[in-house]
């Protein structure tokens, strides 16, 4: 099994090399057997390279500690649910996953446009290929995962127990899917650069492609976040650690892309701008792998560093050189030929949203690399930290929140006064009374009052739009107002289920609100039976329990949480000892309800038999809104997927 | 059109002057006392959590430095001096805040000046447009009104004003 999996992923690079090459000299010289050889190319690489996946899936789950990559990320005792993600826990497993998720899309993409977009898909051949030829050659010659061991250990050292957890196990895939799912808009721009076909024709196939990549960064930041919540156990979910800022930074310029593409869609302008900002997302997508595994700045879930640094860099300097190249070469033929009819109109509400989306990636990115700037011109390395990002950041996302709200209710094309003073009243309205309650009610600053009736006022704006929608459409065709929201709605998804992810915007920024204004805490250390207030609930220390459960050592303490005198549930916040790990991992007790979690961390604990214990405890307001609005923004992304077979039928919309 | 590049410069400066207002008034909390300000810019050191404030970590290690924190703070040490005393201690990376002088100031000011450059070619690319597709009823009420009037021509006006919004509809 060791050898198939290296020998597969030797003749993956072999064969995607060669239809890397078979699709450019068959595009070039316009010969069809040459392209559909390259075609065949993407379906064996992607064969090829699911075969050596596949073969390190057997080694990981029958123990295999001959192999270097299985001693280093999985042990006996490993639940099996963990000895599969070992896969993606480590450096040369989560290559591989790059490559197999990319293998898998291209092979998609592949059979699905087989009798579409002749002139464009020997290019995304091409492109889809030598990005995977880039992954795989990465593994061959700097982080080889069929790599064996000169002897077989007994046992192995076991994955980072910190990623022993349900979201872990989950996050690094949605993550993949959706930095990989760029590839194939990025492969469509390239073709349409090349061949010069810059009609929408290109943009029709990766609407879908691109609101999918969306789709799963989303999933997989949200997971992270969960993550970082449940299992790091500071009390927090966001640390603006480089690594969660390297899977931010193309969710933000994609979301950017997402709006500004409708202006293209619709009158033909900001070709430019979007091929642009579709390179960026993508080379955001590659730079956030390299710096996961450069070691070119410090991060708690950095992989260790590597000699793959200069490859990465490389990589990525030769797509911005080529891409840009292209654009550069393209740049008269992109130039639009419409023009904007009106300042007051929805268009330049989007070039604002677009400003401010690209600004805040920039204070992202400018921030994240800072480190490294500042140690190359003056030697001296200056930490930035979450101080700097919380202040540059949130007026930017404030900013973003008000055009989430402004949007919609100014007219395409041009918007007169009155059509403006009829859009904005409600929403307008609504905004003044929640800044004023939040002002009388004291709910902490100037942010949070801006934030809390932002959010307000983005609500409105988006009820607005639907009861004017539904009432419309119910006055028309008679129908309920129940069934011509329904209607609406899937009349037109993908406005109706951008409105969706909206509230689910909103929902989160409420969450991130309550729980980074008004978080409390608590510090105490007891003997059980003595008590500790917090948040209203008086948390009584049972006991300590120090046991061993699936080789793990296990220090548990039990409290139980009073409301006045009732009894109402009991927290167990535990440190486990995993073997061959130098630190323990914090295993944080949560209850969560919809107006607070409560969060309590076993801190520390005497070992000569008084049973005292230490504990941090939260009171994170609002957090699980965050959750809840990572749901209903999936739900309105879901809404904008689905297919419309009516309209689809009758050549309306085409996928 | 003067009162298009008006609505223009009128947006660029209140987004630019609301941002740059916005950081300023987000400094540390007014009310937030020394030990809680300092011990949200000082960063741990623990090797496994580098660039968390010590203040939010939780870690042990953390716990620690929070402590001589404390007691410098009793002290009645002024902020730079308790900054200067913890970078002797550990490194420069302690400070996880950028400071506003020198090489940090320019952490500090380039997402203020990208944003600034961003809205002022932005205002020029719509002014541009705009001045060549001059704009009548983003000024005048009474031009969307006349375009829609009855008379001549107007079934034909309001028709394509119609089909323009029932193309728009599909998004």
């Amino acid at each position: 099994m060791i050898l198939l999996g290296q020998y597969a992923l030797i003749a993956a690079l072999g064969v995607s090399v060669y239809g890397f090459g078979a699709a450019i000299l068959g595009a070039r010289r316009s010969q069809p057997g040459l392209v559909a050889s390259a075609r065949n190319a993407v379906y064996v690489t992607g064969a090829l390279v699911t075969t050596a996946t596949a073969s390190l899936l057997w080694l990981l789950v029958n123990d295999r500690f001959e192999v270097r990559y299985v001693a280093q990320n999985s042990r006996i005792e490993q639940p099996l649910p963990y000895k599969i993600s070992a896969l993606w826990g480590g450096m040369a497993g989560s290559l591989l996953l790059w490559a197999v998720v990319l293998a898998g899309f291209m092979v998609v993409t592949a059979w699905i446009n087989r009798d579409r977009h002749p002139e464009l898909m020997p290019w995304v051949h091409a492109v889809c290929l030598i990005t995977t030829a880039f992954f795989v050659a990465l593994q061959l010659l700097a982080a080889n995962p069929f790599e064996t061991l000169p002897f077989t250990p007994v046992d192995g050292q076991g994955m980072n127990p910190l990623l022993q957890n349900p979201a872990m196990a989950i996050h690094p895939p949605t993550l993949y899917l959706g930095y990989v799912g760029f590839t194939i808009p990025f492969a469509f721009a390239i073709a349409a650069l090349v061949t010069g076909k810059l009609d929408t024709s290109w943009l029709t196939a990766i609407r879908r492609w691109t609101i999918v990549a969306w789709f799963f960064l989303s999933i997989g930041i949200t997971l992270g976040a969960q993550w970082a919540y449940v299992e790091l156990g500071w009390g927090g979910y966001w640390g603006w650690d480089p690594v969660e800022n390297a899977s931010f930074m193309p969710w933000l310029i994609a979301t950017a892309y997402l709006h500004s593409v409708i202006i293209e869609e619709k009158k033909g302008m900001l070709r430019v701008w979007n091929m642009l900002m579709i390179i960026g997302t993508f080379a955001l997508c590659i730079f956030g792998t390299f710096l996961t595994r450069s070691g070119i700045v410090s991060s708690v879930h950095a992989f260790t560093t590597s000699t793959m640094g200069p490859l990465f860099a490389g990589f990525l300097a030769i797509t911005l050189a080529t891409s840009l190249g292209l654009v550069a070469w393209r740049l008269p033929e992109l130039r639009s030929k419409n023009r904007l009819e009106s300042v007051l109109s929805r268009e330049s509400s989007f070039l604002f949203n677009n400003l401010v989306l690209v600004v805040a990636c920039f204070a992202v990115l400018w921030g994240t690399m800072f480190p490294v700037f500042s140690e190359a011109i003056n030697g001296v390395k200056i930490t930035v930290g979450p101080p700097f990002f919380n202040r540059v950041n949130i007026p930017i996302f404030l900013a973003l929140l008000a055009l989430t709200g402004i949007g919609p209710l100014i007219a395409w094309r041009r918007a007169s006064w009155p059509s403006l003073r009829r859009a904005f009243i409600w929403p307008g309205v609504t905004f003044v009374l929640a800044f004023a309650a939040c002002v009388v009610l004291g709910l902490g600053g100037p942010y949070t009052w801006m934030s809390l009736s932002l959010s307000a006022f983005v609500v409105a704006t988006v009820v607005q739009e639907f009861w004017r929608g539904a009432r419309g459409r119910a006055a028309s065709s008679g129908e309920s107002l129940g069934l011509a929201l329904v209607n609406l709605t899937r009349r037109n998804k993908r406005r109706y289920g951008g409105y969706v992810i909206h509230v689910g915007i909103v929902l989160m920024a409420i969450g991130i609100t309550g729980s980074g204004v008004f978080q409390r805490e608590a510090e105490a250390t007891l003997r059980p039976g003595e008590t500790v207030d917090i948040g209203g609930y008086r948390m009584q220390f049972e006991k300590l329990d120090i046991f061993a459960a699936r080789g793990v050592d296990v220090v548990s303490a039990s409290l139980v949480a009073f409301d006045g005198d009732r009894a109402r549930f009991r927290m167990v916040p535990q440190r486990h000892f995993h073997p061959r790990q130098d630190n323990p991992t914090t295993e944080v007790a949560i209850w969560s309800g919809l107006q607070h979690d409560l969060y309590v961390v076993l801190a520390g604990w005497n070992n000569d038999g008084s049973n005292v214990a230490t504990f941090k405890m939260y009171i994170n307001p609002l957090v699980k809104w965050i959750w809840i609005g990572g749901f209903v923004l999936l739900l309105g992304t879901v809404i904008c997927l689905i297919p419309d077979r009516v309209l689809a039928d009758s050549g309306i919309a085409n996928y | 059109m003067q009162s298009n590049r008006f609505l223009v410069a009128a947006g660029i400066v209140a987004a630019v002057v609301g941002l740059a207002g916005g950081w300023w008034a987000a400094q540390p909390h007014s009310h937030m006392g020394q030990f809680d300000r300092l011990g949200a810019e000082i960063g741990c050191q623990c090797g496994t959590c580098p660039l968390r404030p010590i203040a939010t970590c939780g870690c042990g290690f953390a716990d620690g430095m929070l402590t001589e924190l404390a007691a410098l703070t009793d002290e009645s040490h002024s902020d730079a001096e308790i900054m200067a005393t913890f970078v002797s201690r550990y490194n420069p990376s302690v400070r996880i805040k950028p400071a506003s002088t020198g090489l940090g100031l320019l952490a500090w000011i380039a997402p203020m000046l990208l944003l600034t450059v961003g809205a002022v070619c932005v205002g020029a690319v719509l002014a541009h447009w705009a001045a060549t597709h001059p704009d009548e009823s983003s000024t005048s009420p009474s031009a969307e009104a006349a375009e829609v009037a009855p008379g001549a021509g107007a079934p034909d006006a309001a028709r394509a004003i119609v089909e323009r919004e029932l193309a728009d509809l599909a998004d």
